[in-house]
């Protein structure tokens, strides 16, 4: 019982030691957070987790990257005074991987959840954006809201197993809908006449209009759904949100980002 | 029970411990200490100023005048302190605000990247930018960077400050003379010695204002984007909202235009 006391109270003033110990960490840290700005600024580089797979946002292109957010990603970098070092990921291990501290933030076309949010911070909102239809030009004005599109005698077309899926199964009732394999051969079966409208992400649609004479893509400044842009960055680092959203707006204010993006999509 | 109870011991002492860190993290969660308190509790509030950038801030006879003095006394009137100006210069500048020799920076402060690393800046009070200014006759001929940076336009510049960067980096054909008299530079323009000067926008104003044969020329929609904003204790966001919402509320009022046109119209 003697030892048993003994070694009770020795245990008890470490952790006595052990919560005076934090208490004035957290007094001191109340003044001046640790945050991951400083740390980058000390490693001399920047981590960027990224999939390499989006268009306009991040592609991978043999050893490099190329894309918007991968623009982006440089300036930001250049803007911390650090070399950027880009990490890969997939989109099913991007939490994971940005929660293990593979990256000091993830960039590349990530679109803004609540889900995501209740794991990590996202800088202000880089672009908003959403599904619109991509259709013959001719029925530009005649294929504008769901409504107007879900009509007997309209033919939607989607890729399989994705949000575009998602969104015609829900809202379309009374058109048809087909399902095509192809990524880069669906656009053409509305030039075709096989299928009248595709509801696509804007940038997407945006894209595909120059690159397919004859496609219009409808109201792109007016999605039929509404997602954000943002960049992921560590959960209650607000000394460092504060440094990208401070970037990001002079990047915005300047016309830097434009140039990225018109880079992209013109 | 000889080797139970040291084990009950161990259990309580680390119980104690992992309680006594949940309620610490969870009181600092709820309350970060901020300079708003400090603030309150010495009666003032310190406000770091250079007193040598028209119209924002000039240290006259001993004391300072204003757009950003005139709103370092609103602030303080907010808090419900008294104002005290501790004057600095450009090169100290984030040494002393970040050595904690004031509570916040006012006074004609570009926002940027570099000072951000070191300090939060409240929400930008104003929009700036690098504005030209000709005599009035010359007004539609200089317009763009492409207009004035031509082998027959003599372009002037204070040497050493941003004007200079900005004239270097964009005027390649244009003839750039150096003039270091921050004062009687814009007559050089008036007595035709030169043609034009590329400054701060609002300066441009006041000298439009002063100078009369001198125009401004977009002011408004400058050749190079900046803003300018208030210096804030880094990671400090309780006392930044408090910045952030007093300044939101002086513009909301016509507080802010009221002071703004006193020192530029």
């Amino acid at each position: 019982m003697k030892i048993t006391a003994t070694i009770a109270r020795a245990f008890s003033g470490a952790a006595l030691c052990t919560v005076l110990g934090v208490a004035f960490a957290g007094g001191a840290r109340a003044q001046a957070p640790a945050s991951q700005l400083d740390a980058i600024q000390s490693a001399g580089v920047l981590r960027i987790c990224t999939t390499g797979d989006y268009k306009p946002f991040t592609i991978a292109v043999g050893e490099g990257y190329e894309g918007v957010d991968v623009e982006m990603a440089r300036s930001l970098a250049k803007a911390l005074g650090v070399e950027p070092r880009f990490v890969r990921t997939k989109w099913a291990d991007l939490m994971p991987d940005f929660l293990a501290g593979k990256c000091d933030i993830a960039m590349g076309g990530i679109g803004v959840t609540l889900e995501r949010q209740k794991r990590a911070f996202y800088s202000a909102p880089a672009l908003a954006t959403g599904k619109v239809p991509l259709v013959r030009c001719a029925d530009k004005d005649k294929l504008q809201t769901v409504a107007d599109i879900d009509k007997p005698g309209v033919t939607a077309i989607a890729n399989p197993g994705g949000t575009n899926e998602r969104f015609a199964r829900s809202n379309f009732k009374q058109a048809k809908i087909t399902l095509h394999g192809d990524n880069v051969t669906i656009f053409d079966e509305i030039l075709a006449g096989r299928a009248d409208v595709f509801v696509t992400e804007a940038l997407e649609a945006t894209v595909q209009e120059k690159l397919k004479p004859g496609l219009c893509a409808v109201n792109t400044d007016k999605p039929l759904t509404f997602i954000e842009i943002g960049y992921l960055l560590p959960r209650g680092d607000g000394v460092f949100k504060a440094f990208v959203d401070q970037w990001l707006h002079i990047a915005k204010s300047t016309g830097e980002y434009k140039r990225y993006y018109d880079q992209y999509l013109r | 029970m000889t080797i139970t109870s040291p084990f009950k011991g161990l259990k309580l002492a680390v119980l104690s411990a992992v309680a006594g860190l949940g309620l610490t993290a969870a009181a600092l969660a709820q309350a970060p200490a901020s300079q708003l308190e400090a603030i309150q509790s010495r009666a003032a509030l310190q406000v770091c100023t250079t007193g040598d950038y028209k119209p924002f801030t000039l240290a006259k006879d001993g004391s300072f005048e204003g757009i950003d003095i005139e709103l370092a006394k609103s602030l303080a009137k907010a808090i419900g302190v008294e104002v005290r100006f501790v004057q600095t210069k450009w090169a100290n500048l984030m040494d002393d605000f970040t050595s904690g020799k004031c509570d916040i920076a006012m006074g004609g402060i570009s926002v940027t990247l570099d000072r951000q690393k070191r300090a939060f800046f409240s929400a930008p009070y104003l929009i700036n930018g690098k504005a030209p200014i000709a005599r009035c006759a010359d007004v539609s001929k200089f317009q763009t960077v492409a207009d004035i940076d031509k082998p027959e336009t003599r372009v002037i510049v204070n040497p050493g400050g941003t004007n200079e960067r900005f004239v270097r980096a964009n005027f390649k054909q244009a003839k750039i003379e150096i003039f270091p008299d921050n004062v009687t530079i814009w007559d050089q323009i008036l007595a035709g010695k030169a043609d034009i000067m590329v400054a701060e926008s609002i300066e441009t104003k006041v000298q439009e204002k002063i100078r009369p044969g001198l125009c401004a020329i977009n002011p408004d929609a400058p050749l190079q984007y900046g803003e300018m904003g208030y210096l804030l204790p880094r990671g400090d966001v309780v006392f930044k909202a408090f910045v952030d919402q007093w300044l939101h509320l002086a513009k909301a009022t016509g507080e802010f235009a009221g002071i703004y046109d006193r020192f530029v119209r």
